[in-house]
């Protein structure tokens, strides 16, 4: 839970879990965050298939990830291609392989470490996931 | 808001009730004249006018539009053709230059809206050739020319308050008195209200179109968008908005743009739209698409705090599955919809009334967004990480450094550059996509769906009988005597 804003001009976060499992939970909001990046190109690009609607589910696993504590920006992640697999350094990475990028890191989360809230985080990426057709790359 | 267009999930707006709303806009219009004799300072005068200039082009096009969308017979034209002569001949006057610190007046723009919505339900829903009772049509034409006369007296009477270098001058001037006296010819003719049966022309009567598919699905399609508009309304217009719902909210907006676009372009493809008309539809859609883009890439710089409003993110749920369904091929699920996939279907002209219908609804939602945005950024409710600030402002506060270091998030002042590229970003995104529906509202003038295709011809969906006693009409929405005209 990112907590309450604190008095005067300084906003404080209280943090549910600390090191490695909050990167790794920081790792999927960025990873997800990437995903949306994705979509929105492919939407100014002029696509009107699935990229379309995954933007606005990429938004909801986003909103959900951040209720379960993960903090947006807090690290910069830098997606390349060839970090995903399959692809060359400077190509652009689909976005259901941003998913199951995000998907990784959530699941590499120590069992003991996973916040309540992050289940349905859990849950809602899944679904994403599941919905969407063979990523064409590309298309 | 939603009463605004008097769209409920159960009560689609009828031509008659978007013109009942569009006199009340205009009946607000006149209640902000100042009292005569009150001296109004130079620079809101000037304001005003500039306001109310701005609109003009935009309350002509719908006027025209739905002017000419009224069912006559060509022997009867001649009772329209003063006024629409009149609204097209302003029309052709080159306009004054738009400033563009001004924005154009809100209610005029509110009214060309309820004007352009009226238009598109006459084209949409009543097939070409429909000879219909004179006074029906005349009904219609004494609504559009009494909010018309509203609007250019009003006008009026601010240029005259003005000073001269806000007042347009010229030929302009002289049209808009042409206008005002049109239209007040005929509304001093009106012995009574009129009521008629084009009044209960409604978004229902164009929903029972679909080969297969009965009215039950048609309405359930509808009462989900006006669900979307009301649920999102009251989650972006609340107090204390929250971030997700506001990406959320400009999502939704990115995905209506980038289909009506793709609609549009279909529409040419399919002859039911002219391609210039259907271009310049295409380009305004983009441009509101990529500005609503820009829009969320900037709210994604920026954070509320946790939380966020269930009942819209049900309906925005809800809402995407529909679109997603309408616009998928069940063949090729994985690729991109072409233009030339939608303008091979039966549906096509429901697309363009529904995605006309979505534009003018995400005008609303825009407007709302942009003005949450800039409540929230006034209220410091904004939050960035420390790190970001500190490194943006100078000088840097001491505790900021100190937050900075631990990783905590601040509220940001409006002035962060971060926070007013939301502000800045949901001002154009709103400004774009009331161009977008504008464009759009043109894309139903240029081709009336032919006898046996859409409504009523085709033996589907109900008009209501033709109005021919002295009594109440029946089932119409206004309960009232009416008197022939002689």
């Amino acid at each position: 839970m990112r907590g309450q804003v604190g008095q005067g001009a300084v906003g404080t976060l209280t943090r549910m879990v600390t090191g490695e499992s909050q990167r790794l939970m920081d790792e999927a909001w960025a990873w997800v965050a990437a995903a949306e990046q994705e979509c929105s190109r492919r939407i100014d690009e002029g696509s009107v298939g699935p990229a379309l609607f995954l933007l606005g589910d990429c938004g909801d696993v986003l909103a959900t990830l951040e209720e379960a504590g993960a903090q947006p920006q807090a690290v910069h992640l830098k997606i390349a291609a060839d970090d995903v697999g399959g692809g060359t350094a400077g190509e652009r990475v689909a976005p259901a392989l941003c998913l199951a990028r995000a998907e990784a890191a959530l699941d590499a989360i120590a069992a003991d470490d996973r916040s309540t809230l992050l289940l349905p985080a859990r849950a809602e990426l899944r679904a994403v996931v599941v919905r969407q057709p063979v990523d064409d790359r590309g298309q | 808001m939603a009463g605004e267009w008097g769209v409920t999930g159960q009560n689609p707006a009828s031509v008659g009730e978007l013109l009942e709303q569009a006199q009340r806009q205009a009946w607000d219009l006149t209640v902000n004249l100042p009292p005569p004799g009150e001296v109004d300072r130079v620079r809101t005068a000037a304001d005003r006018v500039r306001a109310h200039l701005g609109a003009w082009p935009g309350l002509i096009e719908s006027a025209g539009h739905l002017l000419r969308s009224i069912p006559l017979p060509d022997r009867d034209r001649r009772a329209m053709a003063q006024l629409t002569v009149a609204v097209e001949r302003l029309g052709q006057t080159v306009p004054p230059r738009r400033s563009q610190k001004v924005h154009p007046d809100e209610r005029m723009t509110r009214i060309a809206s309820l004007l352009a919505a009226a238009g598109d339900l006459l084209t949409d829903s009543v097939p070409q050739g429909d000879s219909g009772a004179r006074q029906d049509a005349l009904a219609v034409r004494d609504k559009v020319a009494v909010v018309l006369r509203t609007a250019a007296t009003t006008t009026t009477a601010y240029i005259e308050m003005a000073p001269n270098t806000a007042r347009p001058g010229g030929l302009w001037d002289s049209r808009l008195h042409d206008l005002a006296h049109e239209a007040r010819q005929i509304t001093a003719s009106i012995v009574a209200e009129r009521a008629g049966r084009y009044d209960d022309v409604a978004t229902s009567a164009a929903l029972s179109v679909f080969d297969g598919v009965d009215g039950g699905e048609g309405l359930d399609r509808y009462a989900v968008f006006t669900g979307w508009k009301t649920a999102t309304e009251r989650a972006v217009t609340g107090r204390f908005a929250r971030g997700v719902d506001m990406v959320g909210t400009t999502s939704d907006l990115v995905v209506v743009t980038r289909l009506a676009a793709l609609t549009f372009r279909a529409g040419a493809e399919a002859g039911l739209v002219d391609t210039g008309v259907a271009n310049r539809a295409d380009i305004a859609a983009r441009r509101a698409s990529a500005a609503l883009t820009q829009t969320l890439r900037a709210l994604r710089d920026v954070a509320t705090g946790p939380g966020g409003d269930l009942e819209r993110h049900d309906a925005s749920r809800q809402f995407r599955d529909i679109l997603a369904e309408l616009y998928r091929d069940p063949r090729h699920p994985e690729r991109s919809c072409t233009p030339s996939d939608l303008a091979a279907r039966d549906d096509m002209p429901q697309l363009l009334a529904d995605i006309r219908l979505l534009l003018r609804s995400g005008q609303d939602l825009a407007r709302a967004l942009h003005t949450c945005a800039t409540g929230t950024a006034h209220r410091q409710e904004f939050l960035v990480p420390a790190r970001v600030a500190a490194s943006t402002l100078r000088p840097v506060p001491t505790e900021w450094l100190e937050a900075s270091r631990h990783g905590h998030w601040l509220r940001a002042p409006a002035s962060l550059p971060q926070v007013a590229r939301v502000v800045a970003d949901a001002a154009r995104g709103n400004e774009l996509m009331a161009e977008a529906a504008l464009a759009a509202a043109g894309t139903s003038r240029a081709h009336r769906p032919g006898p046996g295709t859409v409504g009523f011809a085709a033996g589907v969906g109900r008009m209501p009988e033709p109005y021919q006693g002295t009594g109440p009409a029946p089932g119409s929405s206004r309960d009232r005597g009416v008197r022939h005209h002689p």
